[in-house]
């Protein structure tokens, strides 16, 4: 495909209105064609912007429990998970915490979770805008849990090790200590093998202590249980 | 660790963040309750089963996400319609090499008001156009049929439309930066 014909299409292929057959031949152009790529790249992000004419409208609430719910089916029908790729980590804003004083075992358990974590935060990072970004890594650890709260832009997530499995009318909760009260981030999910997470309902910072405790199945309204793993202040 | 390494949480963080915006989209487009669940559903599956290739440095996950989105609710039209799909094979890494940088004008805090607005200052041949290839999921070659109008009419309508949306949005943001100085 010549130059002058990529150019006719080049606004059909940013906006998806060439056929398969027509998209491959603009492709197989791109490869070689710097100027090209450059005019296209401008081209769809314009077109990028297009779905915000599409007015907002909300999902059935079990969309996001059915996805869910495939995407875990999808890893137990992929055996091995593939193993992460090497992410670059930068460190763009913010401060971020680290795991102070912990014995030595312990210390190299978490840093192992903690470069782990680090990539994933970075990831998040990455896709998301590093000069506006409010985010920051602290790290909660006893003897046998090791766990990470990580805080990106408006996400908020709890990742951990080493939780012993609970009965069904009991819970892992977590918390924040919000202006001096005890507010819940909610209910860890675990699973077989010890890990947990939990994506957090409220904004938390960088300052406010964060704990985990064990409580009645479905949550306690203030923590009724004993802490089982907490950030050190 | 991460959405890359396939991590649960990472999928559900996603769909918190991004979840209504995708199903607005494939709303938009199919105009079905059901089918637009489907290709969001579909949507994000592409993203997860295809999450240990992403690369962080190209493009913004949100972008990359829509454009999903946007070609699975077209293929679904598109099968209602009884016409051939467009997108078969949703390949992500090609995605992901034309997908909006930082910087970028998708990646921009553009209003949704501003893209309505853009729109509606197009001529309205254009504007039609941009309408039944986007939303309408239908080729240039279809438009053309459509509008009853040369190929070639469609496609300058096209780019015009595309440059014009692009000048209008720009100047809109550089209006809106606070003056410096």
């Amino acid at each position: 495909m010549t130059c002058q014909q990529v150019d006719e299409l080049a606004a059909g292929y940013a906006l998806g209105a060439l056929t398969p057959e027509q998209r491959e031949e603009i492709d197989a152009h791109l490869e070689t064609c710097g100027e090209h790529s450059m005019m296209l790249r401008e081209m769809r992000a314009t077109v990028g912007v297009l779905h915000h004419a599409a007015p907002e409208r909300e999902p059935s609430s079990d969309l996001k429990a059915r996805i869910m719910a495939a995407a875990r089916a999808d890893i137990a029908a992929s055996s091995p998970v593939p193993a992460p790729a090497a992410v670059p980590v930068e460190f763009s804003r913010r401060s971020y915490g680290w795991p102070f004083p912990v014995p030595f075992g312990v210390a190299v358990a978490a840093v192992a979770l903690l470069v782990a974590g680090l990539l994933a935060w970075n990831v998040i990072l990455q896709f998301s805008k590093p000069e506006e970004t409010e985010a920051f890594v602290r790290y909660m650890g006893t003897e046998d849990i090791h766990a990470f709260v990580y805080y990106v832009e408006d996400v908020g997530v709890i990742t951990a090790s080493g939780m012993d499995p609970l009965p069904e009318n009991r819970t892992y909760q977590a918390w924040a200590v919000i202006d001096g009260k005890p507010v819940s981030l909610g209910l860890l999910k675990v699973a077989e093998d010890g890990e947990g997470y939990v994506l957090l309902d409220q904004h938390v910072t960088e300052d406010e202590p964060v704990f985990v405790t064990i409580e009645p199945a479905g949550g306690s309204p203030t923590p009724t249980g004993a802490k089982v793993v907490w950030t050190e202040d | 660790m991460g959405l890359r390494a396939r991590e649960i949480w990472a999928l559900e963080a996603l769909y918190d963040v991004y979840g209504r915006r995708a199903y607005s989209l494939a709303y938009r487009i199919v105009s079905d309750h059901g089918a637009a669940e489907d290709a969001v559903q579909e949507a994000f599956l592409d993203l997860w089963q295809h999450a240990d290739r992403l690369n962080p440095s190209r493009g913004t996950l949100e972008s990359l996400l829509l454009t999903v989105v946007h070609h699975r609710a077209i293929d679904r039209l598109r099968k209602i319609r009884g016409q051939t799909r467009l997108h078969a094979g949703v390949d992500i890494e090609t995605l992901q090499d034309l997908t909006p940088e930082e910087g970028d004008m998708a990646s921009l805090a553009v209003d949704r008001r501003y893209v309505q607005e853009a729109l509606s200052n197009l001529p309205a041949e254009q504007h039609r156009c941009v309408e039944l290839a986007y939303f309408g999921g239908y080729t240039q070659v279809e438009i053309a049929s459509i509008m009853n109008v040369p190929l070639g009419t469609v496609k300058s309508r096209l780019r015009l439309a595309l440059e014009r949306l692009r000048t209008i949005l720009v100047e809109r943001e550089t209006s809106d930066l606070p003056a410096s100085g």
